[in-house]
C-alpha cells in the first residue's frame, strides 16, 4: 500500500469516521468542544478538590490523589484504546486504526510518568519513601517502558504503513500488563494501597473526597481525547504532506 | 497552606501542569506547522499543474 492509499482509501466503508478526510472534519468539529469541556471539567474538579477538607490520616496530601489516582486510570485507560486501535489495524488493516494507535502511545506515556511522579511525591510523606519495588509500582514502570518501546518501534521505520503490523502485535502482547497491574494490589502483599473506588457499592472514602476524584478523572479523561484528536489530526496532514512529497518525487 | 506537605503537593500540582501543558502546546504547534506545509504544498502543486 502506498501512503497515498493509505491516506485516502480504506479497505471497508462500514464506519463513516473510518475515513481519512470524514475524521478530520468530524475533528475539526469535536476538538473545540472537547477542550471546552476539559477546561469545565478542570475548573470544577480543582475547585472542589482545594475545597475538600483536610483527610484525618493524610493531611493535606490527599490533595495528591486527584491527580495521581486519574493519571493512573488514563495510563490503563490510554493503553485499552491502544488495543482496541492494534485489533482494527490486525483485522481491517485500516490506516486509521494505526495513526490512533501511534498517536495514542506519546499520550499513554506522559499519563504513565505523572502517575509515577505524583505517586513518588504522595509516597515519601506517607510511605516514607520516594519508590518501593512493590508489584503495582514495579507494573506501572513496566508500563512506561512499553510505551516508551512502542513510541520508538513507531519510528523504527521510513514508511508509517510498514510498521503498523508490527505495532499492532507488540501492543496486543504489551496488553498483558494491564490485569496485572490492576489485579496486582490483590494478588500480591504490597505497600500500595489495594482499590478503593471502583468498589461502587461500599467505596473506601467519603462523596467529599470521591465526587472532586471523579470529576477530575473526567477531567483528565476530556483532556486524553482532546489531544488524542488533535494528534490524529497532525498524523493524518504527516502522511498526506509525506505523499504530496512522494508524489512530487516521481514527477521529477 | 497546605501545611507541612506543601513540598509534596504543590510539585506534583506544578509537575502535572507542566507535562500536561506543553504536550498540548507541542501538538497544537505542530498542527499549526503541518496545516502551513500542506496549504503551501498544494499551492505549489496546483501552480505545476496550471
Amino acid at each position: 500500500m502506498t501512503p497515498e492509499n493509505a491516506i485516502h482509501t480504506g479497505p471497508s466503508n462500514l464506519w463513516g469516521l473510518a475515513n481519512p478526510t470524514r475524521f478530520m472534519g468530524f475533528a475539526n468539529r469535536a476538538i473545540p468542544i472537547l477542550a471546552c469541556l476539559t477546561i469545565l471539567l478542570f475548573g470544577i474538579g480543582l475547585y472542589l478538590s482545594f475545597n475538600a477538607p483536610e483527610d484525618y490520616q493524610q493531611g493535606y496530601t490527599v490533595l495528591i490523589m486527584f491527580i495521581h489516582v486519574p493519571a493512573a486510570w488514563l495510563a490503563m485507560m490510554t493503553y485499552s484504546v491502544m488495543s482496541i486501535s492494534a485489533l482494527g489495524s490486525i483485522i481491517w488493516r485500516h490506516p486509521l486504526a494505526d495513526v490512533s494507535l501511534r498517536t495514542a502511545a506519546p499520550l499513554g506515556a506522559i499519563f504513565t510518568f505523572l502517575a509515577l511522579a505524583t505517586g513518588s511525591l504522595w509516597g515519601k510523606p506517607m510511605w516514607g519513601t520516594w519508590w518501593e519495588w512493590d508489584a503495582r509500582m514495579t507494573s506501572v514502570l513496566i508500563l512506561l517502558i512499553i510505551y516508551l518501546g512502542l513510541i520508538a518501534l513507531s519510528k523504527a521505520f521510513d514508511e508509517p504503513s510498514e510498521a503498523a503490523q508490527p505495532l499492532a502485535i507488540m501492543t496486543l502482547v504489551g496488553f498483558a500488563i494491564i490485569p496485572i497491574i490492576k489485579f496486582s494490589v490483590d494478588w500480591w502483599n504490597t505497600l500500595h494501597q489495594p482499590a478503593s473506588v471502583s468498589r461502587l457499592d461500599t467505596p473506601a472514602m467519603g462523596p467529599e473526597f470521591l465526587y472532586p476524584l471523579l470529576i477530575m478523572a473526567l477531567a483528565y479523561m476530556a483532556l486524553f481525547f482532546t489531544l488524542h484528536f488533535m494528534s490524529m489530526r497532525n498524523e493524518v496532514l504527516a502522511r498526506r504532506i509525506r505523499a504530496m512529497k512522494m508524489k512530487q518525487a516521481r514527477r521529477g | 497552606m497546605f501545611g507541612e506537605h506543601a513540598a509534596f503537593i504543590i510539585p506534583s500540582y506544578l509537575i502535572s501542569f507542566l507535562a500536561l501543558s506543553i504536550a498540548t502546546l507541542v501538538i497544537w504547534r505542530t498542527y499549526s506547522v503541518r496545516k502551513k506545509e500542506l496549504a503551501r504544498m498544494e499551492a505549489q502543486l496546483e501552480k505545476q499543474n496550471t
